[in-house]
């Protein structure tokens, strides 16, 4: 009897942990922590579930908000580090500035990323031995100042490293900031970064050596390695949708997005002016094929004047209403 | 028991048979060399006090490193060793200049040095020549050699830096010849190469357990260790094709002054040169002598110039020659007393002489008998 209770209580319990984890409903400028780690949400956008919505949107109860997430905080604490590639629906897309800044981890796990803030890893210690860099697009100021590691870039692509070799002195010139450790990465990599002056001072390794490396800075711990397969949230995510039956000639397809806003700089302040992210949901009117960009999207319920639901979009100029077969709803 | 001291004779035989001028080692600065083959050239200097073109006669030839004799200390191998030449045994302030070939079998065997500066242009390094070295510096820097045999960095222990993968020259690179190098896998040292030796082609190479280092860290290494050599060169390339063609090129010297004395030229047998098989052989030398007097050309193992004449070598037998060419007929009247010719070289046994001297007085006897009994019988 009282393993029929635990077993219904562990079912329920689950089906609560999953609906707690779809339920995730952050807005823009929201701060939460999970698992000793803090993130803050940078920007959200409306997607649907692709296992709930096969041909059409049913009505607003099916979309979700899901966006990206920068990494405001690490507990000095924890041993291992792992960011997630994404908790719930929201993308870790950054770092913040000064993250580990004066940290001592084991292990630190890291996602593919589109930032790290200014001295995000500047004085970290890493037990191991080694900080494995998968791809980070852009880099902040100062990144692996004294860096008390190895740094391993496991990289697949281009980097821009803008300043992240550099520091600024109290008089604002600056200066050369190494890691104190040796910089490494895949010899078969060496052309995306022969341009940068890491190149130089880098070492590379192919098969084996460069496996003994990867090896090294996560305890040879296999499991430790394929983080980013554990967490498939994301791939539940549809981020295009329409409002009629894909084949119907009338109604919209909506894509959501983030995109740059120019002239905003980074998350974390301004060292360029091409970063800064926003919504964006790109419309396509199926019958006159036009897509105009919007900044918001809302889909409404309207039972008052038995319209069903339409939806509403939000761009720096305008507000319009259109019912969901594109008829345009005047004001 | 005849039987035993009939084959240990004939062993003895065999040994003093093969032996000749190549192999005679002598020891330098901390390392022992091997001489591997001599030349003699004849050169024009120029007498700053006077302004006139002098000829000086100079022996030169090759030796390989073959040992060490010092540990913890920075050991550098020259380019070129100056002792005593082979050819003038007899009068030892005869010295040779010996231009190092490359480094012998087990060279550095279990050696404990700072560091070991190792020069461009070598032809060769040798089996398991750094076998078990320790490099207390950290690493062993490695200038292209044309060809290194097995198992040359088995157990060595610091990192080994190779500076290229071929050997850089005014005409095409030449590729570095691996002979079973890294045949035995357990017991080798990280290997590292700069990154912009990564696409150059090799045999015998598999570059997956190479490292490769940026620019910067290729510097301070090399730097480091080869402060002595690279100071004021601000690109290692143009040394190094310097001093891979410095005794590449073949020779020429005629034996004396004039349009019609004897040409010599210095030549690598072809054969060798295509094949390859004798890069780390001893004595790749010919000598192509064009006799302006006989008119007839003659290829040589050997060639010693003297003041007043030459010596030529040919299928062991010793030629000589006055230096326009003439060829001396009498060559007992060269020998001195002790059996030697004018190079020093010792042409009669001391049993010969004895015969010969024995002859000599017999033939003096029969000659002063004749006089006597002439003189006696009034003719």
């Amino acid at each position: 009897m009282r393993i029929t209770r635990f077993f219904f209580a562990s079912v329920i319990a689950f089906v609560l942990h999953s609906f707690s984890l779809f339920a995730n409903e952050y807005s823009k400028g929201d701060i939460f922590k999970k698992d000793g780690i803090s993130y803050k949400v940078l920007v959200t956008y409306l997607v649907v579930d692709s296992k709930e919505t096969t041909d059409t949107i049913q009505g607003p109860d099916k979309f979700y908000r899901s966006g990206e997430l920068m990494v405001v905080g690490v507990d000095k604490s924890l041993s291992d580090v792992v960011i997630p590639p994404a908790v719930g629906r929201f993308k870790v897309i950054g770092l913040t500035d000064s993250l580990f800044y004066q940290h001592e981890h084991d292990r630190i796990w890291l996602p593919k990323l589109q930032f790290a803030g200014n001295g995000c890893f500047a004085k970290l210690k890493v037990r191991s031995g080694a900080l494995v860099i998968h791809d980070i697009s852009n880099f902040g100021l100062g990144v692996f100042d004294e860096l008390d590691a190895d740094l391993i870039f496991d990289i697949t692509r281009k980097i821009t490293w803008g300043n992240a070799f550099s520091k600024m002195l109290p008089d604002s010139s600056f200066t050369s900031s190494m890691p104190k450790g040796l910089i490494k990465t895949n010899t078969r990599m060496l052309g995306f970064i022969r341009n940068s002056r890491v190149y130089d001072d880098c070492y590379g390794a192919t098969a084996n050596n460069y496996k003994k490396w990867i090896d090294k800075a996560f305890n040879n711990d296999e499991k430790f390695q394929q983080n980013d397969l554990n967490n498939k949230t994301e791939r539940f995510n549809r981020r295009t949708y329409s409002t009629t039956p894909r084949k119907r000639k009338n109604g919209f397809t909506i894509t959501a997005s983030a995109v740059d806003v120019k002239g905003m700089g980074y998350p974390w302040g301004k060292l360029t002016s091409s970063y800064y992210r926003r919504s964006n949901y790109a419309v396509l009117d199926k019958k006159s094929k036009k897509t105009i960009h919007y900044q918001d999207f809302i889909p409404l319920a309207d039972p008052v004047q038995k319209m069903g639901w339409y939806v509403k979009f939000v761009s720096n100029e305008e507000e319009v209403k259109y019912m969901l077969n594109g008829k345009l709803i005047k004001k | 028991m005849r039987r035993i001291t009939l084959l240990i004779l004939s062993l003895v035989s065999c040994m003093i048979s093969l032996a000749d001028q190549r192999g005679v080692m002598f020891e330098q600065d901390g390392l022992k060399y091997i001489i591997s083959s001599e030349f003699t050239t004849r050169r024009v200097n120029v007498n700053r006090s006077k302004g006139d073109p002098e000829h000086i006669i100079v022996n030169e030839g090759e030796v390989y490193v073959c040992g060490v004799t010092v540990s913890d200390r920075v050991v550098r191998i020259p380019d070129v060793v100056y002792a005593p030449s082979t050819y003038g045994r007899k009068d030892t302030t005869v010295m040779a200049m010996y231009h190092v070939l490359g480094i012998g079998e087990k060279a550095f065997e279990g050696a404990r040095l700072k560091d070991l500066i190792i020069p461009f242009g070598l032809k060769f390094i040798g089996n398991e020549a750094f076998r078990n070295l320790e490099i207390t510096n950290g690493v062993l820097v490695v200038p292209p050699v044309r060809k290194m045999k097995a198992n040359v960095f088995d157990g060595v222990k610091s990192k080994v830096l190779f500076m290229d993968l071929e050997i850089q020259t005014k005409e095409n690179p030449l590729p570095i010849v691996f002979e079973n190098t890294f045949q035995n896998k357990d017991n080798l040292p990280d290997f590292y190469i700069p990154h912009t030796c990564l696409n150059t082609q090799t045999n015998g190479l598999d570059k997956r357990i190479l490292y490769s280092v940026g620019n910067n860290i290729y510097k301070k290494w090399v730097e480091t260790s080869w402060d002595e050599i690279m100071r004021g060169r601000s690109n290692y390339r143009t040394y190094r094709s310097e001093s891979v063609l410095a005794y590449t090129t073949t020779s020429k010297f005629c034996t004396t002054e004039g349009e019609v004395a004897p040409k010599i030229v210095i030549k690598t047998p072809k054969k060798v040169e295509k094949t390859g098989t004798d890069i780390d052989m001893l004595s790749p030398y010919v000598y192509e002598c064009t006799n302006t007097f006989t008119h007839k050309k003659d290829i040589y193992e050997e060639i010693v110039l003297g003041n007043s004449l030459f010596r030529c070598k040919k299928a062991g037998k010793y030629f000589y020659f006055a230096l326009d060419g003439k060829p001396i007929t009498n060559v007992e009247s060269l020998i001195d007393d002790s059996g030697r010719d004018p190079f020093g070289l010792q042409v009669y046994s001391k049993e010969e002489i004895k015969a010969k001297k024995a002859n000599k007085e017999k033939e003096n006897n029969l000659n002063n008998k004749v006089n006597d009994l002439k003189k006696a019988f009034g003719f």
